[in-house]
């Protein structure tokens, strides 16, 4: 009964990624084989991190809970078709974004008209999608469960696939205490996944925590930043979660917050993305145009130039020098978490 | 019925007082030669709370003459009384949330997780039971048409907010709260999806119905509050269906038909 786990070695940063600890087990009976899932913690936020936005004390983490918001995520079932899950286009080798499409396929090859965003730290972030529409990460899957060009489910007979699935219900049981499987639960187990999807192991965060120290480059790469870019790219999550027009040129009359605010003084805004990541997730904004950081270096040099309601904290007749380009992506590529990108925790359950 | 005399009232609440009084008389013995437990003591015996249930009986009728209307038929044409539209409604679908009923005196029973769905369907009267109202005398009561803005921002939701009821947007998040949808032989098909909590848009309208010869809720037992509900009402103020369009998003003219629709509620007596 009383499994009493020591740990011999107490690795700090392997806690916090929720990688696997080095344990030992005593336990009653001998030789008891250990449950995998015994070897990995709850991913914890570091301590530069400001306190999360999600708590919802109805939808406690377990290990459990995330491992079984995981299989919801891996699921192709969830779809019209069974051929496209939530990891169809949120990729964990891409930071959870898409590589290398401006915009994904969901069932029959149809497209959607924005680009799949990373995921990653959404416990942090108040509202979702490009244009914020959506206020709640709980309830956010619904959208792409039931549109039509991404999965094509309606939310109620998702509920009865899963609700008809045994190893499901036993799990739901298991986590939540219930014997049905409603989409509340459904939604909780989802969220516990996303919201456990912390990104804070990139240099930049070890340098923070003097596990590590910016080359001279970095360090003139973080200065630029903070003059140019960290405004509204704010540290230690790299946005300030606020809607802004960042001068881009309006294609296909996409007008962004516009669209779910109807106020003119919205026009063209768009959710500030976080830049954990970046060089992960190309291609880049909210409808990929850009392929590289470079493409969007260009457009900063010039960004208030190319939209008539440009955001007045845009850089300013911004002049880079080749070595301060070199400099400024130096940096960026210390916000890259390959650890985030290889945690089991995260990984694909099917494989 | 509608004749209920001030002295009648007025005698009936002292019979209530009476019978208070006896109840309360009656728990003090009780809890004076409550069960003693294994250690000797006294377990006192709560006092139950007299608690009954109240129906709300919603008849949609397409006229504001209440008993005179006739009543509301799903895709059947029906001409509107004011404007001379012909409309065909095929869907009239709302929530009914958070239930008060105030007492004389200004106290209030505020019912809790109080939300519901008037789908009509092929009958026109609609009954919500509300239970585990105290007994006591009401003189009104009063109800949301629609959700209140904390539930429109409180994340995965079951029963009646359950997004499964149809009731709900997920790419704009909220919930509709009231849903008509229908034709019209001039200008087509047309979806009006109200809802909207924030800013101008704000359609959460608050409805108050107050009983005229009060609401007398007794100990398990059930009373009944009567309304018609004018459907037509939507279309209020010289509205034409071809004015309005379809909308499904927070929107002014969501806004208009939540301002119509909240004086629709026609209340018709007590039993
Ligand atoms: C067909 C591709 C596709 C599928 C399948 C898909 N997504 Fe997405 N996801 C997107 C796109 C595109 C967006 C941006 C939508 C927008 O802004 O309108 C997005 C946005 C998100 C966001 C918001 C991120 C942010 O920073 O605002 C989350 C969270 C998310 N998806 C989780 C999920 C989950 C959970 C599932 C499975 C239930 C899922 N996605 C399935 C393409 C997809
Ligand atoms: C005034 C606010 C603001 C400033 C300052 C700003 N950005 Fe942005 N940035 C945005 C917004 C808003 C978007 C999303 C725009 C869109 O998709 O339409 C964005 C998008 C990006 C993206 C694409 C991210 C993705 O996941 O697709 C990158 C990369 C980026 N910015 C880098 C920078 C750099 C580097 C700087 C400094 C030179 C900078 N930004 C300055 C607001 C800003």
């Amino acid at each position: 009964m009383a499994v009493i786990m020591l740990n011999l070695v107490l690795h700090i940063r392997h806690i916090l990624l929720g990688l696997p600890l080095v344990t030992l087990f005593m336990s009653c009976a001998k030789d008891t084989p250990i449950p995998p899932k015994f070897l990995v913690a709850l991913p914890q936020a570091p301590a530069h991190f400001p306190p999360k936005h999600y708590d919802n004390p109805q939808n406690t983490l377990s290990l459990e809970g995330i491992e079984l918001g995981r299989k919801l995520f891996y699921d192709k079932s969830l779809s019209q078709t069974g051929e496209i899950s939530c990891a169809s286009c949120h990729k964990q080798k891409a930071a959870f974004s898409d590589p290398g499409k401006a915009f994904s396929n969901g069932i029959y090859g149809r497209k959607g008209q924005r680009h799949s965003p990373a995921l990653f730290n959404l416990a942090w972030q108040p509202r979702f999608h490009w244009d914020g529409g959506i206020n709640h990460i709980e309830i956010q899957p619904i959208a792409p469960l039931q549109d039509s060009s991404e999965m094509g489910m309606p939310l109620i007979n998702v509920v009865r696939v899963v609700g008809s699935d045994q190893k499901y219900k036993e799990a739901f049981k298991k986590v939540f205490d219930t014997d049905t499987v409603t989409d509340k639960w459904i939604l909780y187990a989802l969220a516990q996944f996303t919201t456990s999807m912390i990104s804070a192991d990139a240099k930049y965060d070890r340098v923070i925590q003097n596990k590590a120290v910016f080359t001279d480059s970095e360090k003139r790469g973080q200065q630029l930043f903070k003059l140019q870019c960290a405004g509204c790219h704010k540290p230690p999550l790299f946005s300030d979660f606020s809607f802004r027009n960042n001068g881009l040129p309006i294609k296909n009359e996409e007008y962004g917050r516009f669209i779910i605010t109807q106020d003119e003084a919205d026009k063209g805004k768009f959710k500030v993305p976080s830049l954990r990541n970046i060089q992960l997730s190309p291609p880049y904004m909210h409808d990929g145009r850009f392929e590289s950081i470079d493409e969007v270096l260009d457009h900063y040099i010039a960004a208030q130039n190319h939209h008539p309601k440009a955001d007045a904290g845009l850089p300013q007749n911004l002049k880079l020098t080749p070595n301060e380009r070199a400099d400024l992506k130096n940096f960026l590529e210390t916000l890259t978490d390959e650890s985030f990108i290889s945690n089991p925790l995260f990984s694909d359950p099917n494989k | 019925m509608k004749t209920t005399n001030l002295f009648k009232a007025k005698n009936h609440r002292f019979t209530r007082i009476l019978a208070t009084a006896s109840v309360a008389l009656l728990s003090i013995t009780m809890v004076a030669c409550g069960d003693d437990d294994d250690n000797g003591n006294i377990t006192p015996t709560p006092t139950p709370e007299q608690k009954g249930t109240v129906t709300l009986n919603y008849t949609h009728v397409w006229g504001n003459a209440g008993s005179a209307s006739p009543e509301l038929q799903l895709n059947t044409q029906l001409i509107h009384p004011g404007t001379k539209d012909t409309i065909t409604v095929t869907k009239f679908k709302y929530y009914v949330s958070n239930l008060r009923f105030e007492k004389d005196g200004g106290e209030e029973w505020v019912e809790p997780e109080s939300y519901r769905i008037v789908d009509v369907t092929d009958n026109a009267l609609v009954a919500l039971e509300i239970g585990n109202v105290p007994a006591g005398n009401y003189s009104s009561m009063s109800f949301i048409v629609g959700v209140d803005e904390e539930r429109n921002y409180s994340g995965a939701q079951d029963g009646a907010l359950s997004p499964t009821n149809g009731m709900f947007w997920d790419w704009n998040t909220g919930y509709i709260f009231l849903k008509v949808e229908g034709e019209s032989p001039q200008h087509g098909g047309f979806q009006y999806h109200v809802g909207g909590f924030e800013g101008a848009n704000n359609a959460i309208r608050t409805v108050s119905v107050s009983f005229s010869n009060g609401l007398t809720v007794g100990d398990n037992t059930t009373s009944n509050v009567n309304m018609y509900v004018n459907t037509a009402r939507v279309w209020h103020g010289g509205l034409k269906v071809e004015d309005l369009g379809t909308f499904m998003m927070p929107d002014p003219r969501a806004v208009n038909i939540a301002d119509n629709f909240q004086n629709a509620f026609l209340f018709d007596g007590v039993n």
